[in-house]
């Protein structure tokens, strides 16, 4: 049992590896990525003056606005790529299970948008003239969260719309109402961490987005055993 | 397919021929366990495709019609990623990819990119890769095809040698090829088999007359 659970989480690890290799020799992702969040950064600096009072009030709203699309951006190629290559078989012949593809998706999706936010969030700080007030240690919680959350719904979504062919519009139409009961939480939270030190304040949301986070993975582990057969 | 009822011998090469859309790439599907059947069984090795995937895949080495290599990776890479998933020979990994390169005389290509090179070289890498875990049972599907005449030899020698040691399924157009290599073989046709002929009938003329009324 141990031996096996061990074997999957390798498993896990060489494709979301294999998967990094192949996004960071083509660059197929994160380059369009990186780019959309920093133009949007730079216009927003334009039209909010950072000395101004609603900057701490638009900033949380902003930069999970960018981590969103992002998202959208590198999701919507995670299996579709695998489908329009014909290397789908490559995963079904693989003595894995369903759930180690999807996982290993997850972890590649979760790979890249933490780049994202490593690189936007100092640059959005900055921009905006803003600091968070409570400990880093929350605010690495409700990114880490968020980040895992969107990842998770974003390679299911992937995989359920790479047999659709508008699938370029059928994956934000499904990500978006399946993502806002985590990132609205994390917006407030993010919008908290900003405004005030008080940690204890945070607490509902936090309960509000792990529940979540439970039910769309046992969700996710679910439906996935049907998603991958031919 | 419909009302397939075949067994295929333990340790014989088996081929499946038919015209195009007989459904030789289906029964093959459906043998790796990539398509699962929407009525009846099929069993590998005793085990039910349906709930032993993980199992059978262990044991089952698939040349699908697609290239199943990423183009965006070597050919050592891609037989690298995939020795990951496998239990490991005695030999060691390395040794491994190395004794097939130097067996399908690829390795001079081992480090280059998939995507750039030729589609002959690209089977080969792929036949590797289906070699790699030393499967008990080969499912080729149209192993010949995008191959030159001397390394459809070496592929034909290759499968030869594989008489008696594993379980082969090899589908084919290619009538001749079948007759040199097979023991047992099905013909289909539109999604039915035809007929299924053992050993003995192999040579006979019959089966020419018989592929080519179905071809016409």
């Amino acid at each position: 049992m141990i031996r096996e659970l061990l074997f999957e989480l390798r498993s896990i690890a060489y494709l979301a590896i294999r998967d990094l290799k192949i996004e960071f020799r083509k660059k197929h992702e994160i380059f369009s990525i990186l780019t959309f969040s920093l133009v949007s950064i730079l216009i927003f600096s334009f039209s909010i003056d950072p000395f101004s009072k609603y900057s701490n009030e638009v900033l949380p709203a902003l930069l999970w606005f960018i981590i969103l699309f992002s998202g959208v951006f590198g999701f919507s190629t995670t299996f579709t790529r695998e489908r329009d290559q014909e290397t789908i078989n490559a995963l079904r012949i693989l003595p894995i299970s369903p759930q180690t593809a999807l996982m290993g998706k997850t972890i590649y999706g979760f790979s890249l948008i933490s780049i994202v936010e490593i690189v936007i969030i100092p640059i959005s700080l900055v921009f905006f003239n803003l600091s968070f007030k409570t400990n880093l240690f929350f605010v690495f919680i409700v990114f880490l969260l968020g980040t895992i959350g969107l990842s998770l719904i974003g390679s299911m979504v992937s995989g359920l719309a790479m047999y659709s062919e508008s699938r370029t519009i059928v994956i934000p139409m499904i990500m978006v109402p399946l993502i806002l009961p985590i990132i609205i939480p994390c917006i407030l939270l993010t919008r908290t961490m900003i405004l005030t030190n008080m940690a204890n304040l945070i607490i509902p949301e936090f309960k509000i987005i792990l529940f979540t986070l439970v039910a769309l993975f046992s969700a996710s582990i679910i439906l996935f055993e049907y998603v991958l057969v031919d | 397919m419909k009302n397939i009822d075949l067994e295929i011998s333990n340790k014989k090469i088996f081929g499946v021929l038919g015209p195009n859309a007989a459904g030789k790439t289906t029964l093959l599907k459906l043998l790796a366990c990539v398509t699962m059947p929407t009525e009846g069984n099929v069993e590998i090795m005793g085990m039910n495709s349906k709930n032993n995937q993980k199992k059978i895949h262990q044991h089952l080495g698939y040349l699908s019609h697609e290239l199943l290599l990423y183009r965006e990776l070597t050919g050592f890479e891609n037989l690298d990623f995939y020795s990951k998933f496998y239990k490991s020979p005695n030999i060691g990994w390395h040794r491994r990819i190395d004794e097939l390169l130097n067996l399908l005389m690829i390795d001079k290509w081992s480090h280059e990119f998939i995507g750039n090179m030729s589609s002959g070289i690209q089977k080969r890498f792929d036949i590797a890769r289906t070699l790699l875990h030393n499967p008990d049972l080969l499912l080729l599907d149209e192993p010949f095809s995008n191959l030159d005449l001397e390394s459809q030899k070496m592929i034909f020698k290759l499968i030869h040698g594989f008489r008696g040691k594993k379980t082969v399924v090899i589908s084919t157009h290619n009538i001749d090829h079948a007759k040199r290599l097979c023991d047992e073989m099905a013909i289909f046709s539109k999604g039915k088999l035809v007929r299924k002929i053992d050993k003995d009938k192999l040579k006979s003329i019959k089966i020419l007359k018989l592929f080519g009324r179905i071809l016409e």
